[in-house]
């Protein structure tokens, strides 16, 4: 005898999903990274979730990586394998028929791709998906903490149309976003123009299959050696990632000179001292709030002799 | 298939070359339990249960997968190489002869997932290097061998197969 409890449904087109999403609210399971593990039974046991659910992760609408030219839209469903750039995958992605060609794969910034090699270890990158990283909604995702420093927004539809949501909109708390019960992520969208320069630092216990303790992701602007856009964000130091608008003001319009130097350690202090009442992370069992925070400050130093050494070595 | 979409219980996988038909007993029934269970192939192992010791590797449609955390639904019409089938093929053999070699195996409970991650990483980069050999087989945990000799083993099998990956 069957056994059909779940009953997954296996939409074919996304516009099938959307009309099922509509009239089931039926759970999107794209990887099933987290959700396998947040259901999981004992050993040999299927997972304990209940219906209504549906597979999105072969839907070929929501693996495309598309660049305008000027902004990027990473499909909800493309594996991390493919954003990570794991050894064969790009290549192997750009040939497989999918409307991801080589350019646009290239134009993934350098600090989503490194937050993406930094997740899991291969065998989950290939399952894993990013729109499973942003609606899981953890202060400690990786690819989140990237995308906030990114500005990146979530492309949401529903049968209704579409909508897009930055994504410090989209993410209201631990676990918590404004996804509807009948809306999809679709894509999720880079704005552009895309920074030249990125950061991107994940501490952990260990380098793979590790959440992380604290991290932190940075991305830069310049025109004419002077940074024009700053941004700062922090991983797993409270309840959602955040940004430091204070203290990324204070790199607007300094050039290589300014952050070399006496001047420099000034100028990490003043970032520092700028960025910490955001900074508010608690103890748990991966780490303490004071270790998280004294990390997290560290990591400003780092951030800002790495992003000196870019300008110099780029001349701007 | 529905309007709805399909809700199909059986499925097709062919494993290690073979056609196979599985009836689910559960819509939602692991991969890794459908290979060891249904299909008797238990090489594959569970650990952890949870995408986090890489005992359950196998290959889906080439790539390396967690099978714990695949529902063998989302599988459905894929090609799964299992470490019985890897053993079968040169690749298999040969990583076997140096596993035993540079003594890469001492319970044994983490090897068929560790063989079926180097030879994923095989197949993409057949000149590995140690830092690339370690990245390969980061999701996999073994609480015996401490690592190393199961990185010699990989080198002396990068070296010795070439072109057989
Ligand atoms: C061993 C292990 C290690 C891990 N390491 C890390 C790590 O280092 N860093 C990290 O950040 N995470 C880590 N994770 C967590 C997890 O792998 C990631 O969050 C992953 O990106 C989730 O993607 P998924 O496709 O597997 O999500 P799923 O499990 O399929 O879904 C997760 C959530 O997203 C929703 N969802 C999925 N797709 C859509 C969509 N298109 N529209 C709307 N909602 C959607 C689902 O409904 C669900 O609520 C790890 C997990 C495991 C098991
Ligand atoms: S049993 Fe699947 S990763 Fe441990
Ligand atoms: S040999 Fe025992 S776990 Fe690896």
């Amino acid at each position: 005898m069957v056994n059909s409890v779940v009953n997954p449904f296996r939409p074919a087109t996304l516009s099938e999903a959307l009309e099922i999403r509509r009239k089931t609210g039926a759970l999107p399971f794209a990887g099933g990274t987290d959700l396998m593990v947040r259901y999981r039974a004992k050993n040999g046991l299927p997972p304990t979730m209940e219906g209504p659910l549906m597979f999105v992760d072969s839907l070929s609408e929501l693996r495309t990586v598309r660049f305008s030219g000027v902004s990027l839209d990473i499909g909800a469903s493309v594996p991390l394998a493919v954003v990570a750039d794991d050894p064969g995958e790009r290549t192997a992605y750009a040939a497989s028929g999918i409307p991801a060609d080589a350019a646009a794969l290239a134009a993934i910034p350098e600090l989503l791709r490194a937050a993406s090699a930094d997740l899991g270890a291969p065998a989950l990158r290939q399952r894993a998906t990013m729109a499973g990283n942003v609606a899981n909604a953890s202060p400690a995702g990786d690819t989140v903490a990237a995308l906030y420093a990114l500005d990146a927004a979530v492309v949401l539809t529903s049968t209704d149309g579409e909508r897009i949501v930055p994504i410090n909109k989209f993410i209201t708390g631990p676990g918590k976003t404004i996804l509807k019960a009948d809306e999809l992520i679709t894509a999720i969208r880079i704005p552009g123009p895309l920074p030249v320069w990125g950061y991107w630092r994940k501490v952990g216990t260990r380098r793979a299959n590790a959440l992380t303790k604290v991290s932190a992701a940075s991305s830069v602007r310049v025109e004419a050696g002077r940074i024009t856009g700053f941004a700062l964000a922090f991983g797993a130091v409270g309840p959602i990632v955040v940004r430091s608008p204070d203290a990324e003001a204070l790199l607007i319009g300094k050039s290589a000179a300014d952050l070399e130097g006496s001047g420099a350690a000034e100028l990490v202090r003043a970032v520092a001292d700028a960025a910490a009442p955001g900074i508010t992370p608690i103890d748990d069992q991966r780490s303490t709030a004071r270790y998280r925070k004294t990390v997290a400050l560290n990591l400003i130093g780092e951030v800002i002799s790495s992003l000196a050494s870019h300008l110099k070595e780029n001349n701007t | 298939m529905s309007a709805l979409g399909t809700t199909v219980t059986a499925i097709r996988l062919t494993v290690n070359g073979r056609p196979r038909e599985v009836n689910l007993s559960h819509d939602m029934r692991r991969l890794l339990d459908v290979l060891r269970i249904d299909l008797g192939l238990t090489g594959t192992k569970e650990g952890c249960g949870e995408g986090e010791c890489g005992a359950c590797s196998v290959l889906l449609d080439g790539k390396l997968v967690n099978s714990c955390l695949v529902p063998a639904l989302q599988a459905d019409g894929s090609e799964i190489i299992t470490p019985e089938g890897l053993a079968e093929s040169k690749a298999g053999k040969l990583l076997a002869e140096c596993f035993t070699e540079c003594h890469g195996a001492q319970c044994g409970f983490c090897t068929p997932g560790m063989m079926m991650a180097s030879a994923a990483l095989l197949r993409q980069n057949p000149d590995p290097d140690e830092q690339a050999i370690r990245e390969g087989l980061a999701g996999n945990l073994c609480r015996c061998t401490g690592y190393d000799m199961i990185i010699d083993a990989v080198l002396m099998a990068a070296g010795k197969g070439r072109d057989i990956w």
